[in-house]
């Protein structure tokens, strides 16, 4: 198991959170680009992030993955499809604290405007920590496939359970509740598929409706 | 008994890691709680080698041992926990800990799971031990100090064996929770924990700034039990990089200064332990004498009240004393009582007084929910403001941290009543110098009743430190000789050794421009030493006070805080008239005044609401769909408007300015509500009455509410395609009661005809169409 908390590289860009708040050039005050600071600054503050990982060697059957040397398996479909190449899997779980959601909490009941941008700078940023993760691992010199959640097309998100204890996700802090989200909310789990052939040809997606992207 | 004389003036070594070890003989996904059925000889064995080592205490294998993570293995909570008792007792220990740990689910507010769940879980496994020989109770590993009230609680309540709480920290010093160690250490010692101490978290020399907050304040005995560092790892195993040697060192200090049990977590083993033993040995441990300090806490934040300091409680959320409570809790409008909380905490409140009595309305009910409710949002220490026991523990049962009592009084009722509420969960009291006599007329009488206080609280074993004097300000206008005389006696009180605290607005009830003789009254009450003013934080005038006596009683060092707030203060403000372009670019406080300025110039506020703030929404609204604005732009513009509107209701009732009520929800088994509270705030900006639920919400509570409310449109939230289920749900048995109301869905994997096959008869793509809709359906009906 590999577990770490240390993202001192990982910083959130003025422009990229204008994106994913839907900004497509139109004209920004001063004042809305100092909220954005402010924002940014804010939520940098606040993130506490952390994340686990291990790897397991599974067995494909016709129904299920199995995690090889346990009882655990991952159901759906999908999950079938994504490692059908794959002998062994990365199972990964990230999160960036309770703090930040009772932050966002706060600014819900606060400003709207405030608490629109802060949920941006955490998406994005729980995005570059997976994408960290899948660096470094990229690093080890595993080949890869792209990172697959429950909660998506084929991969019922009663597998949070089976993910979380596969990772002992608590030494996070990160939990399920009984219909299976996760807690605290800006959290993911996936799981990568390690491949013995060129990596670019697992790539698609082609289980969900993100089809062809 | 020879394990209290050991806990208290001797030393007590625990063993070191087991669910660590245990894990290696069951795969992954079996709990190695389970081994204690299938494996007892493993068990024994590793037990046996913690007693070998030296442990004066071995801890049972039963820390997941509860119902919820024991579902599907096929063994009960009994059978497991009186299994892992025994085998522990097999050892041939001195004492065995029940070893209790988290419950694996967050509790409310961040979670879901209820407080009461968590107590019943607890005392499942509590149950399950009596009789089982077990001589202690270990809550261990708690990241949530809530749910280690919740445990304690049950430790408490469901047998007479000595309860130990450790809770876990990171490197910022905090919980998963956002706990510090002086609010855990404040709030386990206010719950009666026998032990108090870290396990688990870090390795010894990283948790030297906590133990070293537990060393200083604690009066209880510490317990601590570190992980040997961090986990490394290579491919094959986790190696712990803190070594045996390495460990002990720093152990053996902290025993020098009075750590007195200690053992070891994650990455120990018996050779630690058996090192450690041999270390403490010949050591002769300091004599430990803790600080004395008053402190309240949150469940993430502690208030010490310091001698040389001043303290605000804000008294604004008080059904007694203000209508709009009484009204807002009459109609279940939490979001204005939240929203005065948010407000005097911006204005530099420290604590919170809650007052929820209310004619007609069930008083610990309420309270209860006021409490949870204000804890989701804000934390600030809290004032249980009630004179109902059953409200105040109700109330105090569910508060997460140590909360002030307001209040008891001198007579022997009242204090019969309150004192055993504060002692079993912990608080600081206010107690009014007032008894079955009345309120006396003179300063020295009022001594007298303190003092009667702190020595009836000190036969409860209440320390003073946790006790608060009010000398009571009564109204000027109906006792004028008395106002003085209360002054007075506020440096008698404080001979004492205890705090006070006065409720300073009471001095003007019934006369004109209160704030004035608020001020002066409060300046000479400071000046007579009062620690805890009772007022409005959102007083200018109270709140200047304020800063300047503390400036004067040299607490603002070097008053940087009085100059940094009184450089902020914009010069005179010019109204700008331009209503319409201040909303668009969405400044807020502009447009309140702005909005101020016409109601003064008898500009009628609903020729306001038609002239300027919906053609501005409506520019704003079209400029978004066009995509020349954005999200941000469209919740700032909504915002200003909703700012001008707050100034408009405290003119007009907030029925006359509906546009129609609208009940909101996300429905149950989702928790994401941000798509639902960006809907509610644009209906709001277009005078529509939100009846908001929150997030969570099941189908029958939706239904009371529209049943209640006499509601015509319902909008329901669901971001997951796992809860639309849910929802479909939810109109269904609204149909099912055949109400006659709309109702309109949204959420991101929702579209028009998934909304038609659940049954909705709208569905809205963003909170803009929901407007439109909202627009339709009223139309229609009016």
């Amino acid at each position: 198991m590999l577990c770490g908390k240390i993202f001192m590289d990982i910083t959130l860009d003025k422009l990229e959170i204008l994106w994913c708040l839907g900004y497509k050039k139109q004209v920004i005050d001063d004042a809305f680009e100092s909220l954005i600071d402010a924002m940014i600054e804010k939520f940098m503050q606040t993130v506490n992030p952390r994340y686990v990982f291990e790897i397991f060697d599974i067995i494909l059957t016709n129904h299920e993955v199995e995690i090889k040397n346990c009882g655990l398996k991952l159901t759906g479909k999908g999950i079938l499809e994504h490692l059908k190449n794959n002998k062994k899997c990365i199972v990964l779980a990230a999160t960036l604290g309770v703090e930040v959601d009772s932050v966002l909490k706060f600014l819900q009941m606060t400003s709207m405007t405030q608490a629109v941008i802060f949920d941006v700078c955490a998406t994005v940023y729980i995005e570059k920590v997976c994408s960290f993760i899948e660096a470094e691992l990229k690093m080890l010199g595993y080949n890869m496939t792209f990172r697959y959640s429950p909660g998506y097309n084929g991969f019922p998100i009663e597998n949070q359970k089976v993910i979380l204890t596969l990772v002992d996700a608590q030494k996070i802090g990160l939990i399920f509740n009984e219909n299976f989200l996760l807690m605290p909310q800006k959290s993911v789990t996936a799981v990568i598929g390690i491949t013995e052939f060129n990596a670019s040809e697992n790539q698609k997606c082609v289980v969900c409706k993100l089809q062809g992207n | 008994m020879a394990f209290f004389e050991k806990m208290l003036n001797g030393s007590l070594l625990f063993d070191g890691a087991m669910g660590t070890l245990l894990q290696k003989h069951v795969v992954a996904g079996v709990m190695p709680e389970t081994l204690n059925v299938t494996c007892p000889e493993v068990v024994i064995d590793l037990h046996k080698q913690y007693v070998a080592a030296g442990s004066d205490i071995v801890t049972a294998n039963t820390f997941g041992a509860n119902e919820l993570k024991l579902r599907g293995s096929g063994y009960s909570v009994e059978s497991i926990v009186s299994a892992g008792v025994k085998n522990a007792k097999k050892s041939g220990a001195k004492y065995v800990a029940l070893a209790i740990g988290p419950t694996g689910q967050m509790l409310e507010p961040m979670g879901t799971f209820k407080f009461e769940e968590a107590y019943n879980l607890f005392k499942t496994q509590i149950v399950a031990a009596n009789n089982c020989g077990a001589d202690l109770v270990l809550i261990e590993t708690m990241s949530d100090l809530y749910e280690a009230k919740a445990a304690i609680l049950a430790a408490k309540e469901n047998s007479d064996l000595p309860v130990f709480c450790t809770m876990t920290f990171q490197q910022n010093l905090r919980t998963f929770m956002g706990c510090d160690a002086l609010t855990a250490l404040v709030t386990l010692e206010g719950l009666n924990v026998d032990a108090i101490g870290v396990n688990c978290s870090l390795g010894p020399k990283q948790l030297v700034p906590i133990v070293e907050v537990f060393i200083k304040y604690c009066k209880k005995p510490i317990i601590l039990q570190p992980n040997a560092g961090l986990p490394k790892h290579n491919r094959h195993d986790i190696l712990y990089e803190v070594t045996a040697q390495e460990y002990v060192q720093c152990m053996a200090d902290f025993f020098r200064k009075g750590v007195n049990i200690l053992g070891g977590c994650c990455g120990t083993t018996p050779q630690y332990i058996s090192l450690l033993k041999k270390a403490i040995t010949n050591i002769k441990p300091e004599k430990r004498t803790p600080c004395a300090i008053t402190a309240a806490s949150s469940g993430t934040k502690t208030v010490v009240l310091k001698d040389e300091g001043v303290y605000v409680v804000g008294e604004r959320i008080n059904a007694v004393a203000k209508k709009e409570i009484r009204d807002a809790l009459k109609t279940d409008n939490f979001t204005y009582v939240l929203s005065e909380a948010v407000d005097q905490m911006k204005a530099g409140a420290d604590i919170l007084d809650v007052n929820c009595s209310l004619l007609d309305v069930d008083e610990a009910k309420t309270l209860t929910h006021v409490i949870k409710t204000l804890q989701s949002i804000v934390d600030l220490p809290l004032q249980i403001d009630s004179t109902d026991p059953v409200a105040v523990e109700k109330a105090i049962r569910v508060y997460n941290g140590k909360p002030v009592i307001n209040s008891v009084n001198g007579s022997k009722k009242s204090m019969e009543k309150i004192f055993p509420i504060a002692k079993k969960y912990g608080a600081l009291i206010v107690g009014l110098t007032l008894d079955e006599q009345g309120i006396p007329k003179t300063a020295k009488e009022r001594f007298n009743i303190a003092q009667k206080i702190i020595n009836t609280a000190n036969s409860y074993d209440i320390s003073k430190d946790d006790i608060l004097i009010d000398c009571l300000a009564l109204a000027v206008s109906a006792e004028q000789q008395q106002a003085m005389e209360t002054l007075k006696a506020i440096p008698l009180v404080k001979t004492l050794d205890v705090k006070t605290v006065l409720g300073i607005s009471n001095i003007s009830f019934g006369l004109p421009e209160r704030e004035f003789l608020n001020s002066v009254y409060l300046s000479v009450a400071l000046s007579k030493g009062l620690d805890v003013p009772i007022v409005d934080p959102l007083s200018h005038i109270t709140m200047n006070t304020i800063k300047a006596f503390r400036v004067l009683n040299n607490e603002d060092a070097n008053i940087i805080q009085y100059i940094v707030n009184f450089s902020d203060v914009p010069k005179s403000l010019t109204v700008e008239t331009n209503l319409m372009n201040l909303i668009l670019e969405g400044q807020k406080e502009k447009v309140a005044q702005t909005v101020n300025q016409l109601l003064i110039s008898e500009i009628k506020p609903l020729d306001i609401i038609d002239n300027y703030f919906t053609p501005a929404l409506n520019v704003v609204g079209e400029q978004y769909e066009r995509g020349e604005l954005f999200l941000p732009h469209l919740m700032r513009s909504a915002e200003a408007v909703k700012a001008g509107f707050q100034i408009i209701q405290s003119s007009m009732s907030t029925s006359a300015l509906s546009k129609g009520k609208i009940l909101v929800a996300t429905v149950k088994g989702d928790i994401h509500d941000i798509g639902k509270n960006i809907a509610k705030i644009l209906l709001e900006t277009y005078g529509y009455e939100i009846i908001d639920l929150g997030r969570d919400v099941p189908p029958e509570t939706i239904i009371q509410n529209v049943k209640t409310h006499n509601i015509k449109l319902v909008g329901l939230s669901a971001l997951m395609t796992t809860t639309i289920p849910a929802m479909k749900e939810t109109i269904e048995k609204l149909r099912n009661e055949n109400l006659l109301c709309t109702i309109m869905v949204g959420g991101a994997v929702l579209n028009n005809e998934y909304a038609k096959s659940i049954g909705a008869d709208y569905f809205a793509h963003d909170a803009l169409e929901g407007i439109k809709i909202a627009n339709q359906v009223f139309k229609k009906q009016n």
